[in-house]
């Protein structure tokens, strides 16, 4: 309760005491005899008046106190508020105090103050973040490069905290952990999220990890140099990750921490696997039949005058047998196991960028211009592009010295598993013997020159070459290549390139390792070192108790004070209900538009999962709580996690504060909000104020779990239920 | 006057049975061991037909068949390729040299006659 309305109560308190005992007077004084009423009214007489009197004085007082609390105290505690939140929090922020004369110049000189503090700050501001983009310029370059490694890589302290992940380790991961309900196994770490300040048990087997620290901690006892350990984690699905561990020791070579890299062998382990199987029948079937074979004809050389009946009977095995052996190779399709295959190491490329590069490449290098026909094969193909460039260009190049041709057509198609690209010139046909010749020789054009021969470069690529000519087109002869069309079903990753960032990328923080062993009981942690989950829900209604649902969750996390941008939750949900007009006017989202996506018994297992082991955080959180709280029973899923709500921190950091919305303290605080009124955009900026709080609570001497949730429980705000 | 049917291949072990197989269908029969040797069989015996390995000693089947194709004179022989590499990508590389037929090892001796007869137009 503010001060001003605590004088309006007491004042009003005390008027109807004054009243009350007036009209008790009054009524005894009414029943009383008439001597006894000469007598008070003797007794009385100028005293009433006086009481009177002294009423009116105080009423004035009360009236003069209340003025002097609305135009002088308020406006000032208001004043102290937004002059510490300039100071703090947001610089921009200006007064916007009402109030007399006196007020109306203080706030100008405040505000005249604040705009010089403003530059001041800016200033500063880029002064530091210049000094500190130099500090850190170098450690992202690191990161980034880490992001980029083929392997997957996480760091973890030595309690399996996550410190450190690439994007490479969250697919192995993620994909590690797919769902697989049939497989029966640990639901718990069904989509299990990879994330900063996460257990790494959440997601991978711990006997499996721990094994492996249990071999390296004797191998270290004994030590040995190389203190590595390998082991195999299959995932849900089958897939398989060659994992290596390797230890962190400090100078003291005491256990910190460990890395994990991750390779995903699956394929290795399928095709070497196929090919081995595929041997093993070969030679077991092929075995058999040339045994069959052999025998039957060592015995008719051996034994010359058999009767003719049984001999008949051996030549029909000897065409059996030899029919299984066609029957076999045919069967195990080697030539199809095996024409694709190369083990050069090539990267999938579309052909419509190879050809663009061959045109550009020929122009600039050779002066040779190719006209390729249009073609609209979305096909792609497994190169090294610039291996085989330069080869089709020493081709080119070689047809040019003995034909003189500077012009070419091109001409691109598929043809089973292959595409063909046709390079036609008008002039002298190539004959096979020339490319004969070409096949040994070192791939040479201009300045540029590879180890390898045509040949190999060929070979290298699992690809075919041959000159012919068209017999309708006497004048046209040409140059086949064929490259085998590239399996896009087992689709590369896709990478976007590196991108250095600004600012620390969010799939690392070593300051994770400086922290606690065995941190405090959660009430007493400090704001700073906790892990939140900030989120918001857009529902049907505002009504949870009477079937209003949840339709979309966004959540977002703060780890370390940081919050983690990337590792967001962000879900639609279908409600299996209507929406209310007055909801759909604020989020605009609408049912139709939900239909293929989850119910919420298949989202909250999931949500919950995100959220394990942390604060929840959010805006009016009573109403998202029992949002969630009514499914409860339908689903299981109860949210235990503390709850911190930012409604109720604004009001215990700016008490004189009459607005606490979302916009009031964005606008506050100096956070703008991106797609406000989605789940997503409003947990992100809900954040954004959290994180700003936190030292404005800590000014106030709220430091604590313990002492943020028994403040904000302290506040008007907090009696609202749902 | 019978067709002529010429076997190029290294591998005497399939040529003497084919040899036999074509004699017994009442073709004229000759046979070359390497690449060389099939250009000149082609020269002196002008075959109708070509029963061609790829994989010869010396000039290959596919220049082979290049050379016999290049020349206008032999424009209306047939090629036939009886060849052990089964991949589709020689298959395509056989059929745009300029061949007829394709047939990979191992075959069945009536699937080549009835080829070789339908090219020669003495089919059924």
């Amino acid at each position: 309760m503010s001060n001003r309305r605590k004088v309006q109560w007491i004042t009003l308190c005390f008027i109807v005491l004054v009243a009350v005992t007036s009209l008790f007077f009054f009524l005894i004084y009414q029943t009383l005899p008439d001597q006894n009423r000469r007598l008070i009214d003797e007794f009385m007489g100028n005293g009433l008046y006086l009481l009177f009197a002294l009423l009116s004085l105080w009423a004035c007082a009360a009236f003069g106190v209340d003025l002097l609390y609305r135009l002088l105290v308020e406006p000032l505690n208001r004043l102290v508020e937004e002059i510490s939140l300039i100071g703090m929090v947001n610089s921009r922020h200006r007064l916007k105090v009402d109030g007399g004369i006196f007020f109306r110049n203080l706030v100008q000189a405040v505000n005249a103050i604040a705009v010089r503090f403003e530059a001041i700050q800016k200033y500063d501001q880029e002064k530091i973040k210049s000094i500190k983009a130099e500090v850190e310029k170098e450690r992202n370059i690191l990161a980034a490069i880490m992001a980029e490694l083929p392997e997957g890589v996480l760091v973890c302290n030595h309690t399996g905290r996550i410190l450190l992940y690439n994007q490479r380790a969250k697919q192995f991961l993620s994909r590690y952990a797919a769902s697989d309900f049939q497989k029966g196994q640990d639901e718990s770490k069904q989509d299990a999220f990879v994330g900063l300040g996460r257990s790494i048990y959440s997601v991978m087997d711990k006997n499996q990890i721990q094994h492996a620290l249990d071999e390296i901690e004797k191998k270290l006892k004994n030590n040995q140099m190389n203190v590595v350990a390998y082991f195999v984690a299959v995932g849900r699905a089958g897939e398989m990750l060659r994992v290596e561990t390797v230890p962190v020791l400090n100078q003291a070579r005491e256990f910190t921490g460990f890395i994990l890299i991750f390779e995903d062998i699956t394929q290795h382990l399928q095709t070497t696997g196929r090919v081995a199987g595929t041997l093993s029948t070969l030679a077991r079937e092929i075995r058999a039949s040339s045994a069959n074979i052999r025998t039957t004809i060592e015995t008719i050389l051996n034994y010359p005058d058999m009767e003719r009946a049984r001999l008949d009977r051996f030549r029909e095995i000897i065409h059996k047998e030899s029919v299984a052996l066609g029957e076999i190779i045919a069967r195990m399709n080697i030539d199809r196991e095996t024409q694709h295959k190369t083990h050069w190491p090539l990267a999938q490329v579309r052909l419509s960028d190879l050809i663009q590069m061959l045109v550009e490449k020929a122009a600039e290098k050779l002066g040779i211009s190719i006209r390729f026909e249009a073609f609209e094969l979305p096909d792609c193909v497994q190169a090294d592009t610039y291996i085989l460039t330069l080869a089709i260009l020493f081709m080119l190049s070689r047809i040019n010295q003995e034909n003189g041709s500077k012009g070419f057509s091109g001409r691109v198609e598929r043809s089973g598993s292959y595409v063909h690209l046709d390079l036609s010139w008008s002039g002298k046909p190539l004959r096979g013997e020339v490319l004969r010749q070409w096949d040994a020789l070192p791939i040479v054009v201009e300045s540029e020159q590879l180890p390898f021969t045509f040949q190999e470069v060929i070979g290298h690529h699992g690809a075919e070459i041959c000159a012919y000519s068209d017999l309708l087109k006497k004048q046209q002869a040409s140059l086949r290549l064929f490259l085998p069309v590239s399996d896009t079903s087992t689709a590369e990753q896709v990478r976007l390139g590196t991108i250095l960032p600004q600012s620390r990328p969010e799939f690392f923080d070593f300051d994770l390792f400086e922290h606690a062993e065995s941190p405090p009981e959660l009430a007493d942690c400090m704001l700073t070192e906790i892990s939140y989950t900030v989120f918001d829900t857009e529902t049907t209604g505002l009504d949870p108790d009477s079937g209003d649902e949840i339709i979309s969750i966004g959540a977002v996390r703060i780890v370390n004070g940081r919050l983690l941008r990337e590792e967001c939750f962000d879900q639609l949900i279908d409600p299996k209900r209507t929406i209310s007009s007055s909801s759909l006017r604020i989020h605009g989202i609408q049912a139709e538009m939900l239909k293929d996506h989850p119910s919420i018994d298949k989202v909250l297992p999931r949500f919950q999962r995100f959220a394990a082991d942390t604060i929840l955080v959010a805006h009016n959180a009573a109403f998202d709580m029992r949002m969630l709280q009514v499914k409860e029973e339908s689903t299981g899923i109860r949210f235990t996690n503390p709850v911190l709500d930012t409604l109720l921190l604004s009001a215990v950091i700016h008490p004189a504060q009459e607005d606490h919305t979302l916009e009031a303290i964005a606008e506050r605080l100096g956070v703008a909000i991106v797609g406000r009124h989605t789940a997503m955009g409003d947990a992100v900026a809900t954040a954004k104020l959290f994180l700003k709080m936190i030292p404005l609570l800590a000014e106030k001497g709220i430091l604590t779990l313990q002492e943020a949730m028994a403040a904000s429980r302290k506040t008007y705000y907090a009696r609202i239920k749902y | 006057m019978p067709h002529k049917v010429l076997i190029v291949d290294d591998e005497p072990n399939i040529v003497l049975p084919l040899q036999f197989l074509m004699e017994q269908n009442n073709y004229e029969v000759n046979v070359a061991s390497s690449g060389e040797e099939a250009i000149e069989k082609i020269m002196q015996f002008e075959p109708d037909l070509i029963l061609l390995d790829i994989m010869l000693p010396g000039i290959d089947g596919y220049e082979v068949c290049e050379i016999v194709r290049l020349n206008p004179k032999w424009k209306q022989t047939k090629i036939i390729f009886l060849t052990a590499k089964g991949r589709d990508v020689d298959v395509a590389k056989g059929l745009v040299l300029g061949a007829d037929e394709y047939i990979i090892k191992p075959f069945a001796n009536a699937e080549v006659v009835s080829k070789v007869k339908k090219l020669l137009g003495d089919g059924p």
